[in-house]
């Protein structure tokens, strides 16, 4: 009889711990970032964010090339921390917010390297353009919480040409054509089964 | 206290009057006037010339200060004709001029400086939405009082920008108007804002 429980028991952590295991990204808390550089007039850097953006991912340890992670971004809340260049960058001439008012990301693939490294691969939309993308993956670290929790953190860097997503910045200068993002991402483990269907990460 | 400057000026000799009679503009109240109309009409024609300019223009960065400064210069002397008006008689309308006409006279000045009025704090919300003050000119900088309202600085550019529209239609009639006292009624309501 004991034998048995334990047996179960046993089983059912075996079976959760080959499971793949679903992290909300803490938005709410705001344990994580989206933020960018542009350089200005090949002089300095320019660095901002979107504050308004909510996804979840779901990884395994022993079968990382399963990991999967989906984004949307709020992008009328780009912050560089002057309202005056925040109206005209959600403006027509540059992110026509109004007419494109979601930016994406969905994974499509996560290939990760010996040393914990990784390629995320997937599809970016922005401006109402689709390109695939590769985000360079470093985990900080994982671990319980102090209330209760269970979280996992990477981050990751990319960059891209602006121009790729049909938004004209040739009057920026040369410098100034190719956006650095780092994404700094802590998720939140839960168990999808506690929550609501249309919530389920995917 | 008006009364007081009005005599002296008649005392003096004076065709030009410092304040207001029942039939005159004092010059006080025809500098606030053609301040204003010249600074408001200036400020729309600079506006929509400066959001056009490239990043590269020379003009990028000064011709949005000479905006701002003069921007405030503007609500300032709205409020201080606005002031000056209570203290003052204003020149009753001409008795040859229809009921009609003195009340649509009467509503699209009050509009036109209620248009400015919301137009200046639009533009100083613009500038302000994220806790930056606004820098008139290099003399003084206005505080951000409201920062914490999400995206303002979008709402507030558009109330700047369709209002200052609505703004130049009721100018251009207040113009037209004018024009027709002047060529076509032939009376003095016009040559009354030069002093006459």
């Amino acid at each position: 009889m004991k034998k048995g429980l334990l047996g179960f028991l046993i089983l059912l952590l075996s079976s959760v711990s080959a499971q793949a295991e679903y992290y909300q990204i803490d938005t709410k808390g705001a344990h994580a970032f989206i933020e960018f550089r542009i350089q200005h007039l090949g002089f300095s850097w320019m660095s901002g964010r979107f504050n308004t953006f909510n996804g979840h991912y779901s990884y395994d340890e022993n079968n990382p090339a399963k990991a999967r992670v989906e984004v949307d971004i709020d992008v009328a809340s780009i912050d560089t921390n002057h309202a005056e260049r925040d109206k005209h960058l959600r403006g027509e001439k540059f992110l026509d917010t109004d007419a494109f008012p979601k930016a994406s990301f969905i994974s499509t693939s996560f290939d990760q390297k010996d040393d914990g490294t990784a390629v995320l691969t997937g599809d970016f939309t922005l401006h109402g353009v689709t390109k695939s993308i590769d985000i360079n993956v470093e985990p900080v670290g994982h671990g319980n919480d102090p209330w209760g929790g269970y979280r996992r953190g990477f981050v990751g860097t990319t960059q891209f040409t602006i121009a790729d997503y049909g938004i004209d910045v040739a009057k920026l200068g040369p410098s100034s054509q190719i956006i650095f993002l780092t994404l700094s991402i802590e998720g939140i483990r839960r168990s999808i089964t506690d929550e609501p269907e249309a919530d389920k990460p995917f | 206290m008006l009364n007081h400057f009005v005599s002296i000026d008649r005392n003096s000799g004076d065709n030009m009057l410092v304040g207001n009679t029942q039939t005159h503009y004092g010059w006080i109240s025809i500098t606030f006037h053609w301040s204003v109309a010249i600074l408001t009409i200036a400020l729309f024609f600079l506006g929509i010339w400066m959001v056009e300019l490239d990043y590269y223009d020379n003009w990028y960065q000064q011709a949005p200060w000479w905006h701002k400064g003069l921007g405030v210069m503007t609500l300032i002397l709205l409020i201080m004709r606005w002031v000056w008006s209570l203290f003052g008689a204003s020149p009753s309308a001409l008795s040859s001029i229809s009921a009609w006409q003195q009340k649509a006279a009467h509503w699209v000045h009050s509009l036109m400086n209620l248009l400015i009025l919301i137009i200046c704090v639009s533009g100083y919300l613009i500038v302000t939405a994220k806790g930056k003050g606004l820098a008139v000119f290099d003399w003084f900088t206005i505080p951000s009082l409201v920062s914490n309202v999400a995206n303002l600085e979008d709402l507030a550019g558009d109330v700047h920008y369709y209002l200052a529209y609505l703004l130049m239609a009721l100018v251009l009639l207040h113009i037209l108007a004018a024009l027709l006292h002047h060529f076509v009624y032939k009376d003095k309501t016009l040559k009354r804002m030069f002093g006459q």
